[in-house]
């Protein structure tokens, strides 16, 4: 019987059985024997015990970050849509809104846009990137 | 008893806590990924918290044609990569020509005290192995896939699976046998 070469011995170790009857040569088997031993052997090390915890709460605060983000721009689009119906009525009884309004009447369209802005860059630019190197 | 339907499902309603178990299930799956080819210690536990939010978000479109843990592994392994792409390069070695001729860098006498164990040994020189090997490596002894569940999740033939398992084994039972031949008395 021919030596086993090292194709047919890893076949071997993993359970495979020879095929052309060959042995395996005792110092080359017992190599390959602890090699995979140490390869089928877990890291010592691992993740943190509560890592299960910690990513449920990051699911968590991420939810809610939504959800606070949607509320807060559901109530901005109600706010200018009120806005708007109201300019509708008013110019439908031929009111000069224009004249008729206080000179700070733009804080009442611009503020809305602005603070949708604000919500929208500090969910965006805000957000940890855990991809960034300190 | 951990039942991936039910979890699953129970994840799609928004259920945290089926989540949280479903993290149970694969934290270790993940981790030796993540561990095997990111040798930045300080990082593997962000990067393996970014591989479980892409789970979450995009567990509606798990299609059910793989195993859970097939496509948990791929999505760990894609995120390892991109991570290498994008801050590590030098992790990140082409297909060498002359891998029987691959120069290990263990021997420093720091390195050199760490032999105490075969195993040990062993985890040294696989993290200092292309990419390529230790990801085959890793999946194949530590998760236990077979070299068709590898093509899932790495994408590389089957056939070029199993040379580069075999090119890295028959290297590391070379440095194996050297190491035993000087440790045993």
């Amino acid at each position: 019987m021919k030596e086993m070469s090292d194709d047919e011995l890893q076949q071997w170790l993993d359970g495979k059985p020879s095929i052309h009857g060959n042995v395996p040569q005792i110092d080359d088997a017992e190599a390959y024997r602890n090699l995979f031993e140490a390869l089928d052997k877990e890291p010592e090390k691992g993740l943190s015990y509560n890592f299960s915890a910690k990513v449920a709460r990051k699911i968590k605060t991420e939810q809610k970050k939504n959800n606070e983000l949607k509320l807060n721009l559901i109530a901005a689009a109600i706010f200018m849509a009120l806005l708007a119906f109201a300019c509708g009525l008013l110019s439908l009884f031929k009111v000069d809104i224009i004249t008729k309004l206080p000179p700070y009447k733009w804080i009442f369209i611009f503020g809305p846009i602005a603070f949708i802005a604000v919500q929208y860059f500090d969910q965006k630019l805000v957000k940890s990137n855990i991809f960034k190197k300190p | 008893m951990f039942n991936e339907g039910d979890v699953i499902t129970k994840v799609l309603n928004g259920d945290v806590r089926a989540f949280e178990a479903l993290v149970k299930q694969y934290e270790r799956l993940v981790f030796y990924v993540v561990h095997r080819l990111i040798n930045d210690e300080g990082a593997v536990e962000d990067i393996c918290q970014e591989v479980f939010i892409k789970v979450h978000k995009s567990l509606a479109r798990f299609n059910h044609q793989s195993k859970l843990s097939t496509w948990i592994a791929r999505i760990a392994y894609l995120t390892a990569i991109n991570y290498l792409r994008k801050y590590n390069r030098s992790q990140l070695t082409d297909y060498p020509d002359d891998i029987e001729n691959y120069h290990f860098t263990t021997e420093t006498p720091e390195q050199l005290l760490n032999k105490k164990e075969t195993a040990n040994y062993v985890e040294q020189l696989v993290l200092q192995l292309p990419e390529k090997y230790r990801t085959v490596l890793t999946l194949y002894h530590l998760n236990e896939f077979s070299c068709m569940e590898i093509e899932e999740i790495t994408g590389m033939p089957e056939g070029t699976i199993k040379s580069y398992l075999f090119r890295a084994r028959k290297l590391l039972k070379e440095k194996i046998q050297v190491y035993l031949k000087n440790e045993l008395p």
